[in-house]
């Protein structure tokens, strides 16, 4: 099992190298005047961690996000699991979040900045409306996939409702709860983003912006690749948070 | 021949254990799935329900489980009306139905758990019914370590461990292969003859009915009626591969395939 799992630890991290290869080629290429190769983005970034920008920016950016994204999972948890697993609730929501789903949200900005403004409140709404029908809708979708046999277990071994609720759905729906949560919280971020760079310039968004305006390419992609690589440290973080809580056999193998 | 007789007339005269009486069952459709079905079940014997697919076999278990409402007709276990599910009866799931997220102790333990066993007792009982199936060794797996058999081992097990009177099986070696389910029927009839239980048994397979059971109820199908009940009668002192050749156990299942040939499209 071990020898399958450095395998494939191997692979991934030969697929990074690729990857940052083929970037430091095409930055000394150039492509474009516009794109840094990653030795230069590299030091951007470090001057730029050294004069305090960057982690002043991260600080900024991680404010709406963060107070978004923990509104968006708990409410976004809860309806979820309330529409689950009540047939009497289920008209309630769902549609409005199949329609959420589907739309192109960040059409919504402009109409929320007249109502809200430029300040936090609009910036977190927009993180809210962005990461929320994901989380619910999975949720919602996890719960009503419980294994029939599962529950047809649960009854017949006199399991009570609560029992039933806490010791076989909610198990059984954690992957697919994650799995919401996982997309949600990047739909989350992309919407923080988009806010710094719509509704008011801060933080990383205003790094981006502020960056290209003066035409210092590698600055730009220094700030662009410190939010991505927050991003995938964050979703990194919510996988073993899962695998901790809920899912004891991947923690076996 | 007469000791198999005579213990065949004392266990035939046993209290029936589960009661069926005029139980029947439609589906939306309409599907007929039952028409007044009326059986009694002899306590401590294994009893096997046995018809081609859509006779309602499954669905007279999970009926008599309390797993489903009938549509007419009763059934008594134990004397007492069927509400729903209860603590004399315990289910062994065609698909094992094991939670994918707890060890073979949890699971097996599981039954206990939800009648707020407490965790050490639940796992010395849990315990020793994981070596009584044969699964000693395995009690920190994952259902998704072991094979079908011995996934269908530990469903066995949660089964025994909440001491129930009355065990439904519901086709339990189906999704087992042919080897694997040899071996299993042969430690089932062990296991059986130690746990003065209760079986019943649903299956597709005759020869299987015919090894284990002490009777065979046939089913017909559409709708699903009562239509033979044939007792075996083999000689438990033999070995599982003397039987096998027995003339005894190969008329029977020839006898058995005979009638049901009709019903086989």
């Amino acid at each position: 099992m071990s020898h399958i799992d450095y395998r494939s630890a191997g692979l991934q991290l030969t697929s990074v190298v690729v990857v940052l290869a083929i970037w430091e080629y095409a930055g000394r290429l150039p492509v474009s005047e516009a794109f840094p190769s990653l030795s230069a983005t590299a030091v951007a970034a470090w001057q730029m961690m050294r004069d305090g920008s960057l982690p002043q920016a991260l600080g900024i950016t991680i404010v709406p996000m963060a107070i978004g994204v923990t509104i968006s999972a708990v409410a976004g948890v809860l309806l979820g699991l309330a529409t689950g697993l009540s047939r009497r609730t289920e008209w309630l929501g769902i549609p409005l979040f199949l329609v959420l789903q589907a739309a192109p949200l960040a059409a919504l900005i402009p109409m929320l900045v007249l109502a809200y403004g430029v300040g936090l409140a609009t910036k977190v709404l927009v993180v809210c409306i962005m990461a929320v029908p994901v989380i619910v809708l999975n949720s919602y979708k996890a719960v009503r996939h419980t294994p029939v046999s599962l529950l047809e277990m649960g009854h017949s071994f006199l399991g009570t409702r609560r029992q039933t609720i806490f010791k076989i759905i909610l198990p059984a729906a954690s992957p697919v709860i994650f799995a919401g949560l996982r997309l949600g919280t990047a739909a989350g971020f992309v919407g923080a983003i988009l806010a710094e760079l719509l509704i008011s310039p801060t933080g990383i968004g205003d790094l981006i912006t502020y960056h290209q305006s003066i035409a210092e390419y590698p600055q730009m992609y220094a700030a662009i690749v410190a939010i991505i690589l927050l991003s995938a440290l964050f979703l990194e973080f919510l996988d073993r948070l899962e695998v901790t809580l809920f899912r004891p056999e991947r923690r076996a193998v | 021949m007469t000791t198999v007789e005579m213990q065949k007339t004392s266990s035939t005269k046993a209290a029936a254990a589960v009661s069926v009486r005029g139980v029947s069952m439609v589906y939306p459709g309409p599907v007929h799935a039952l028409d007044d079905i009326n059986l009694d079940f002899p306590a401590g014997q294994l009893t096997s329900l046995l018809g081609p697919s859509g006779c309602g076999k499954t669905t007279l278990l999970k009926i008599i489980a309390g797993l489903i409402q009938a549509a007419a007709g009763e059934v008594l276990v134990n004397g007492r009306k069927v509400e729903g599910p209860g603590p004399e009866r315990a289910f062994v799931f065609q698909d094992f139905a094991l939670l994918p997220w707890a060890n073979v102790v949890r699971n097996v333990a599981f039954g206990l758990e939800l009648r707020g066993v407490h965790i050490a007792e639940r796992e010395a009982v849990a315990e020793k019914y994981i070596r009584e199936v044969g699964l000693a060794g395995f009690e920190r797996k994952y259902p998704h370590e072991l094979s079908g058999g011995m996934r269908q081992r530990v469903g066995l097990a949660r089964a025994l461990a909440v001491k129930a009177d009355v065990l439904l099986m519901d086709e339990p070696f189906s999704a087992v292969d042919e080897q694997t389910r040899r071996k299993f029927q042969e430690d089932l009839l062990q296991l059986i003859s130690g746990e003065r239980r209760t079986f019943l048994f649903v299956t597709h397979s005759i020869e299987e009915a015919v090894y284990l059971s002490d009777s065979i109820v046939l089913l017909s199908p559409r709708p699903g009626k009562v239509w033979k009940i044939i007792e075996p009668r083999l000689s438990r002192k033999l070995s599982p591969d003397q039987i096998r050749r027995e003339p005894g156990y190969l008329d029977t299942v020839e006898t058995i395939w005979q009638s049901l040939k009709d019903y086989v499209e």
